[in-house]
This record gives structure tokens, sequence and C-alpha cells, in this order.
């Protein structure tokens, strides 16, 4: 049974874990994002920080997203918007 | 700043590490609160922080004047004030346009031109919330239900409070303050239950929510015309399931926030769709408001205590309001009147046939009729909240007597999303406790992972972008 100091420190490594998995699945669109924003210092640092996890997306976790968004595409083609 | 973001989640992740750094040093902490919540709220405009600050201030002082006097007339006197000064806030951002529009148009019909100035004024958002708690705290002291706030600082931590701040639910003071004390809550932190409730929001909101809109009630919504009988029915189902799925996922992400930064909000969804009858149906639809009119418009009007006419009158008259609470146009007005009606009815009803027979055999008829009956009269009220226009509802309900257009809509991936709409109030209350226990005994790694996991298939799942909910407009 985890007690109340516990719970507080496990959810924080909860949420760090979650957030780190986010950004290695999200990575490639996080690159696309800091590409396209203005020339400067404030690109250079985001596309640089992006670079890394676009790179563990790029290794398989990405397709999982990917996948879902085929099969939704899939699923709805010929239903007209 | 809206949940399903970036931003939001880089901010959560500053909120909760501060929150429970600074959870020891009492003050300290409640700042931190303060200034998190306003920034919170003046992301999106913080000129608007002036009137929440004003507000506050004002409900304060007014609060605690009436608590320290004891004469009944003061007393009545200062609520009268606080009571003006709310309503008078509400009036003003939100329904100043609505009431010159009405005058000009009333008085044109009698050749008379009135000179009230035509304002344009932004209606800042979840000013009906948070007005709605200072009204319910200033009464609650009123009343002598509960004391006022300890300091200002609490208090208007009360009233900004982040997560519920823009589309509720609304929190009353008598649970939120004393979550504000000194000593914090010695029970763990429920994050199982916290993630469920945040995850499934989204799975509503992004998924569900998103997709009713986008393949079902805009396109029927935006083109009455275009539209048999079949059609217009499956577009106002799909709104009324986009209605719950996009509210009740905010008020899910509210309470799950809420509860990671040590805060328990009761529920304010159960199911209600699965209602059988209108009362039933206001027992489990945005639970914090209907009980918010039941204990400070429809019980002091007189309630049910003072005869059956004037209950039916109380009853309407407490809709009408409840309408027009949610946005400034007669289209909600009507949408309030019919659920005022529906309620009046029912009353009718259970008066007119006896119990015994309610309860006879004849039941087994009788409760799935009764389901009919109340879903497609919440369906029927739909048609006016949603319509651009009134000549739209009208229209709409018109076209439910064309049954030659053929039925465009009827695929079975529309009627699959219709029916996952429906069974995912399954997931309202607690029922997904024994997963969220499940969760909570997994490594926090795993369960970031299976967190991160479950929110890409949900992106991955749903349509591209991020739309605002709906209630945020009110």
């Amino acid at each position: 049974m985890l007690r109340i100091r516990d719970s507080r420190i496990t959810t924080l490594i909860a949420i760090v874990a979650f957030y780190l998995v986010m950004l290695g699945l999200n990575g490639e669109a996080m690159l696309r994002k800091a590409e396209l924003l203005p020339y400067g210092r404030y690109r250079q640092g985001m596309v640089a920080l992006a670079r890394p996890f676009a790179g563990v997306a790029r290794l398989g976790p990405g397709v999982l997203r990917k996948y879902f968004e085929q099969m939704r595409e899939q699923y709805w083609k010929g239903v007209q918007q | 700043m809206l949940f399903p973001t970036t931003v939001f989640a880089v901010f959560f992740l500053v909120v909760f590490l501060g929150n429970w750094v600074l959870r020891r040093y009492h003050v300290a902490w409640l700042w931190f609160l303060l200034v998190a919540s306003y920034v919170f709220y003046g992301w999106w405009d913080w000129r608007f922080l002036i009137l929440i600050a004003g507000s506050s201030v004002m409900n304060h002082v007014l609060a605690i004047a009436i608590h320290r006097h004891t004469a009944r007339q003061v007393h009545r006197v200062l609520l009268g004030l606080a009571l003006c000064f709310n309503l008078g806030l509400l009036g003003f951002f939100k329904y100043y346009g609505f009431f010159v529009e009405s005058a000009y148009s009333l008085c044109g019909h009698f050749g008379v031109v009135p000179t009230l100035p035509l304002l344009e004024i932004i209606l800042p958002v979840g000013i009906s919330f948070f007005t709605f708690q200072a009204l319910s705290y200033v009464i609650d002291v009123y009343r002598n239900d509960i004391p006022p706030a300890p300091s200002l600082l609490s208090f208007a931590v009360y009233l900004a409070f982040f997560p519920q701040l823009v589309a509720g639910p609304i929190v009353r003071a008598a649970t939120f303050l004393p979550q504000l004390g000194q000593t914090p809550d010695a029970r763990p932190l429920e994050t199982g239950r916290a993630g469920l409730l945040i995850l499934g929001g989204l799975f509503k909101k992004i998924v569900l929510a998103n997709t009713l809109a986008t393949y079902l009630a805009d396109p029927v919504f935006a083109f009455p015309e275009a539209y048999g009988a079949l059609d217009t029915l499956l577009g106002v189902y799909g709104y009324a399931l986009q209605i719950y799925c996009d509210f009740s996922a905010y008020s899910d992400i509210a309470i799950g926030v809420a509860l990671l930064l040590g805060f328990r909000f009761p529920d304010n969804f159960c199911a209600p769709y699965f209602a059988l009858s209108f009362r039933d149906f206001w027992h489990r639809w945005h639970i914090s408001l209907s009980t918010w009119l039941r204990d400070y418009l429809y019980i002091p009007m007189g309630g049910s205590r003072r005869g059956r006419v004037r209950t039916s009158c109380n009853l309407i008259v407490t809709f009408l309001l409840g309408g027009l609470w949610h946005g400034a146009n007669w289209r909600f007005v009507v949408w309030g009147a019919l659920h005022g009606l529906y309620l009046s009815l029912e009353r009718l009803w259970a008066w007119c046939v006896p119990a015994t027979f309610r309860n006879s055999r004849a039941r087994y008829i009788l409760r799935p009729l009764a389901w009919i009956v109340v879903f497609h009269g919440v369906c029927l009220s739909w048609f006016f909240f949603r319509a651009d226009t009134f000549a739209d509802a009208w229209l709409m309900i018109r076209q439910l007597r064309d049954w030659q257009t053929p039925a465009g809509l009827l695929q079975p991936q529309i009627l699959s999303v219709l029916a996952v709409g429906f069974l995912v109030q399954l997931l309202d209350g607690n029922r997904l406790a024994p997963v969220a226990d499940w969760v909570e005994h997994r490594h926090p790694v795993v369960q970031g992972v299976l967190a991160a996991v479950v929110l890409t298939i949900i992106l991955g799942l749903g349509p591209q972008g991020v739309a605002p909910f709906i209630y945020f407009q009110f």
C-alpha cells in the first residue's frame, strides 16, 4: 500500500513518464511544428529539442499514432462530411 | 487555455510540482494556486482578470458584512447588494446586447424607436459559472449554512480555481473551502481514478464529440433543408450525444485534474440518457447546475409546498431562468421552458395516475415507453438549443414529416459511433473503480507509458484539430 508521500512522488514519476513517452510518440509532429517557426534562436532551440524525440518516434512508437490515423481514415472512407 | 493542448500540458506540470512542494506553506500555497488560476484564465484575455478579481473582493467584503451584522434589515440589504452586484455583472456582460436587441425588436412592432446604446461587449469565458459560485457563497453565508471564507485569498482561490473555472462543475463553497485548510487531505492521491477521468474525458471529447459533430450534427444543423426525417432524427440524436460527450468530458477532466492536485469534486453527470423521467434526467444531467437551481431558486420560490399550480409555475420559471443562464437568446429560453413544461406535465401524470398502477405489471410497458418519451422530449429541446435560428429549429421539426427523402446518414459507421456515444454513459459514476485500482497498483513508469499509449490512440482516432468545448460559450 502506498503512503501519502509516496503517492505524490509516484504520481509525479507517472506524469513525467507520460510526458516523455508522449514526446517520443509525437516527436515527428513536434519537429515539423518547430521547423515552421520563424527563423531565429527560438526556432533553433525548438528544432534541437525536437530532433531527438523525432528520432525516437521514427524508431517505432510514432507508427502507433499513424496506424490509428490510417485506421480512422479507412473507417470513414466513403462517408460524406 | 484548452485542456487537450501542449500549452496546458506544460502549465499543468509546473502547477502539479508547485502545488505539492508548497502545500505545507499554507499562504504561499494559496498564492501559488491563485496565480496559476489567473494565468490559466488570463491566457485567453488578461483584461478580464480585473473582473474576476473585482468579483472576489466585492463578494468577500459583502459576505463578511452579512456575517458580522445581526440586524435582519441590514442582513437583507447586504444580500440585496450582493445579488444586484452579481446579477448586474452577469446582466451587463452576458445579456445587455440581448435585452437591447429585444427592446428594439419589440418597440419596432409599435413604431417606436428606443434610444438605448448598442455596445459590443465581449462575453468573458466562464462568467456564468463563477458568478453562480459567488452567488451560492453569499447566500450560504446569509443563511448561516457556512461561515465566510477565512481570508480574501482563500475566497479568491475558490472563485478562480482553474480546473472548473471556465465550464464548471459549479462547486459550492461548502465543498471547496474546507479543502483549502491548513491540514492537507491525509488520503493518498487517486492517480488511477484521476488518470481514467482525464483519459476518459479526452476520449469522449476528441473521439466521440468531435466525430459526432463532424459527420452528423454539424452538417444536419448547417443545412436542415437538405435532410429528410430520418437524417434529421439521426442529426439530433448525434447532437444529444455530442453535447453529453463534450460537456461531461470537460467535467471529468476538471474533476481528474483537481484530484491530482488533491481536491475532490462531486460528479456532474450520471448516465443522463438512461433516465426514465424528466425529473430523473435532471438528477443526472449537469448535476451541479440543477442542484444550484433547486437550492437557490426553486425552493426559495416555494418549491412544491404551495399547491399544484404554484409548483408548476415555480418549475417553469426556474427552468426559464435556467435556460436563459445558458445563453442570451430566446432559443435557450424556449429550451428551458420546454423542460419546465415537461416537469410540470410529469407531476400532473403522477397526480392523475395512481402509484399502484404505475408499479403494477403495466410497468413493463410503461418503463420502456417512459424512456422513449424522455429521450425524445430532451432531443426536441435540443433542436432549439443547437439550431442557429428559430426558423432553422422549426424547419428541422417540420422536416420530421418528410419520409420521402432518402436517408444518406444511415450508415454503419455513423450508427456505431452513436451506439458508442450512448454506451459510454455506462462509465459515469465510479463504475471503473476496479480498473483504477488495477492501474494504481502498477509501477508509476508503467502507468505513465500506458496513459501515453492510450492518449496516442485517442489522438489517432479523433478528427484533426481541437474544437473548443461547447460550454465555453456559456
